[in-house]
């Protein structure tokens, strides 16, 4: 037995450790062993541990280690314990050491706390230095993943930048290209005005191209001006009552001449009653905004159709509009349509050079959305057309307005003596413009001419007494189409005739017209030569 | 201090008020660094600047931010295998702040800059007193805040005071700290 001040000293400095006498059983443990091992006292020390490391299989063997740095295996588990056996005194020897540190999570799953270590004990030192490499190898790898999300975003930076720069580069090409060739007309043609052989015809001709290639002009300086005004902000609505499907018939009409030059028909659609409801926006930015979505459709559009459909959706006091192009154009990937909006950036700078225009209406359509309280939506499959839908939110501007039957003027013939002196001649034309102009020409030429507004309010004319000598039909109108009033209008027995007029193009516009009960079906724009030469029966001598 | 002192405040930035902040909170404190290394020295001014440019921001007093910056502290290192080591020092506040000094002991052969504190416990009527000592200044609100933390951690309601107070004179600050269960009442 080991005097008291020994076993204090021993307890102090080696609280992993334990004794064991004569017989090979262990008698005593420090307080830290007792928590490693609490029901070891009493029990032989080869059935608790393997003396591993040097071997030993007998009392006589450990008692020949003695001093040597040894290494202990728990029976039954995967601890192990690093130290020394050393002699006490009456036959008594102790085995001091401490846990033995296998890796940083062994330590932790010893059911001992960083006080059960002796304070001059390494092994806890240990178990905090391989804490420490694992913490920094966690922070190298953070500090890695950082640089490298860093190195990802710079990269992407410099890819637009270039990509910016690229499209600066080709939008500045294609300005010049656009500002050079009106430039050149008109300088050319200014030139020409003063060599004294042109005659008057000649020099008409020269102004009007002048003239068309000024506007020309203008409309890429006031492109050019607008996207300046609004990336600095500059932009603001002028809020007023709209009623947005007069809007989209102005711009549909505005670009019906294009429409039918190309071949395809361009019509417009109005869905529900709530999209008739008057709102609270900006007319004037609208216009712009679809006036760049429909003529890119019509401009983008070779076969088929372009159709503009605007529907709303009230909710309380407020009304979201939507108004959306579709056309069969030649369509768009998916990796086209997020490059679209971005001044300076054009899908195809062939497109542009074959269609002409800026490429900036899009950049400046989607600002102004926004502007508008919206946005604008693109749904495109290359080859088969595109969808591009103005959404905005707007305040309702009070009871939705009615609409009444308008009481068209009847203009007074001009002429007497003109080829269509005595004829009564309707003409069913929604068109203000249309109105205006056909009207003239027809009035000039000695008719009286009756315009109804819409193919209602014309199909009401006929009471069995009115009996015109010419019924000039629009098609597309809003309510019944001019189809639809011919059919009602031959129902109510009217024979006599009735032409169609009309920008729609395709065959089979011209084929339900026909079958409705239309004699002849022609298309708009249409001079005053043809106009007259339908007016009389005589469409042989059309131009 | 070592970087992972500024990491921690960073991250206690970024989790509050978003990384955008945290970016001009550097800049303010003159940081050019784009990220803080755990293991390297960086000057105390360094953090000094960057707990005054958080309370200038943020317009909060220093002694606030101090004390948010210690409870944050805490979950911070307990986060990582630092918390390992922190659970294996004691099983409840008491104890963790008696090993404190130990711990940081040990801590240092990791990190042999380290310029610890000294936290010196000591029972007394039912609670513990606990003496800080350290050579940098005005930091009592930080430690005030870490010792909540650590009584979060053990799931340990604290309560702790300031009984002594070295820019008041006394030889070092001073603080009462008592604990209860979180769940029981005052």
């Amino acid at each position: 037995m080991v005097n008291r001040e020994a076993q204090t000293l021993l307890e102090t400095l080696f609280p992993f450790h334990f004794v064991i006498n004569g017989d090979g059983v262990i008698v005593r443990t420090g307080a830290s062993m007792a928590k490693v091992l609490p029901d070891c006292v009493g029990v032989k020390l080869f059935d608790v541990f393997n003396v591993l490391r040097p071997r030993a299989d007998s009392l006589a063997d450990v008692r020949s280690n003695f001093g040597q740095l040894t290494l202990l295996g728990i029976r039954h588990t995967e601890r192990q314990m690093r130290g020394q056996f050393a002699e006490l005194s009456a036959g008594e020897f102790a085995f001091v050491g401490s846990p033995r540190i296998v890796d940083n999570t062994s330590i932790w799953s010893w059911p001992v706390g960083l006080a059960d270590f002796a304070p001059h004990d390494g092994s806890a030192d240990y178990a905090m230095v391989i804490e420490a490499m694992n913490t920094q190898l966690q922070d190298f790898e953070r500090m890695v993943a950082k640089l490298t999300e860093q190195e990802r975003v710079q990269r992407g930076l410099r890819v637009r930048a270039e990509e910016a720069n690229t499209a600066k580069s080709h939008f500045l090409a294609n300005i010049s290209h656009e500002i050079r060739t009106p430039m050149t007309a008109i300088l050319g043609f200014a030139e020409l005005l003063g060599d004294e052989g042109v005659d008057a015809a000649e020099r008409s001709e020269y102004i009007e191209t002048i003239r068309r290639n000024g506007d020309h002009l203008l409309a890429i300086i006031n492109d050019i001006l607008d996207l300046a005004k609004i990336e600095a902000g500059g932009c603001t609505l002028d809020i007023a009552e709209v009623v947005v499907p007069d809007i989209v018939r102005d711009v549909v009409q505005l670009l019906h001449m294009r429409a039918v030059a190309k071949g395809i028909s361009l019509v417009k659609e109005v869905q529900g009653d709530a999209a008739m409801l008057p709102i609270r926006s900006d007319a004037v930015r609208i216009r712009q905004v679809l006036l760049n979505l429909v003529g890119n459709a019509v401009k983008f559009t070779d076969n088929g159709s372009v159709r503009v459909v605007v529907s709303a959706q009230r909710s309380g006091s407020r009304v979201e509009t939507r108004i959306a192009v579709h056309d069969t154009g030649c369509g768009m990937s998916e990796e086209t349509i997020p490059k679209l909006f971005e001044p300076f950036s054009q899908f195809d700078t062939s497109y542009t050079r074959k269609h002409g225009g800026t490429g900036l209406g899009l950049a400046i359509s989607r600002p102004l959305a926004v502007l508008l309280g919206g946005r604008i939506d693109v749904a495109s499959e290359l080859g088969r057309g595109s969808v591009f839908t103005l959404i905005f939110e707007s305040e309702v501007a009070g009871p939705a307005l009615v609409f009444p039957v308008p009481t068209p003027s009847t203009p007074a013939p001009r002429s007497a003596n003109g080829p269509l002196s005595g004829k009564n001649i309707l003409l069913v034309e929604d068109s203000i413009d249309s109105q205006r102009i056909l009207s003239a020409l027809m009035s000039l030429a000695g008719a009286r001419v009756d315009i109804a507004s819409d193919g209602l309010s014309a199909v009401a004319r006929f009471d069995g007494v009115y009996c015109p000598d010419l019924v000039i039909m629009d098609v597309q109108m809003p309510g019944i189409d001019g189809i639809e009033a011919t059919e009602r209008i031959r129902s109510r027995g009217f024979r006599g005739r009735i032409v169609a007029l009309t920008a729609a193009a395709l065959s089979v516009e011209r084929d339900r017209a026909l079958n409705a009960g239309c004699e002849g079906f022609y298309l708009k724009p249409i001079s005053r030569t043809d106009l007259l030469a339908i007016c009389v029966g005589n469409p042989a001598a059309l131009g | 201090m070592y970087g992972m002192v500024n990491q921690a405040i960073e991250a206690m930035v970024t989790e509050k008020f978003g990384a955008p902040q945290w970016e001009v909170i550097k800049a303010r404190a003159g940081v050019e660094d784009p990220a803080f290394v755990m293991m390297k020295q960086y000057p105390d001014a360094v953090t000094y600047a960057l707990a005054t440019a958080v309370a200038e921001h943020m317009n909060m007093p220093i002694a606030d931010v101090l004390h948010a910056f210690g409870v944050y502290w805490i979950e911070f290192a307990g986060k990582g295998p630092w918390g390992k080591l922190m659970k294996a020092s004691g099983s409840n506040t008491y104890e963790l702040l008696g090993a404190l000094d130990a711990m940081h002991t040990r801590i240092a052969v990791s990190f042999p800059a380290l310029e610890p504190p000294s936290f010196r416990v000591e029972p007394r009527d039912g609670g513990l007193l606990l003496e800080y000592r350290s050579h940098r200044p005005g930091l009592a609100p930080f430690v005030l805040g870490l010792v909540q933390g650590v009584g979060s951690m053990y799931g340990e309601h604290v309560d702790i005071k300031q009984i002594a107070a070295k820019d008041a004179g006394a030889p070092c600050d001073a603080f009462m700290v008592r604990t209860r269960p979180a769940h029981t009442p005052e």
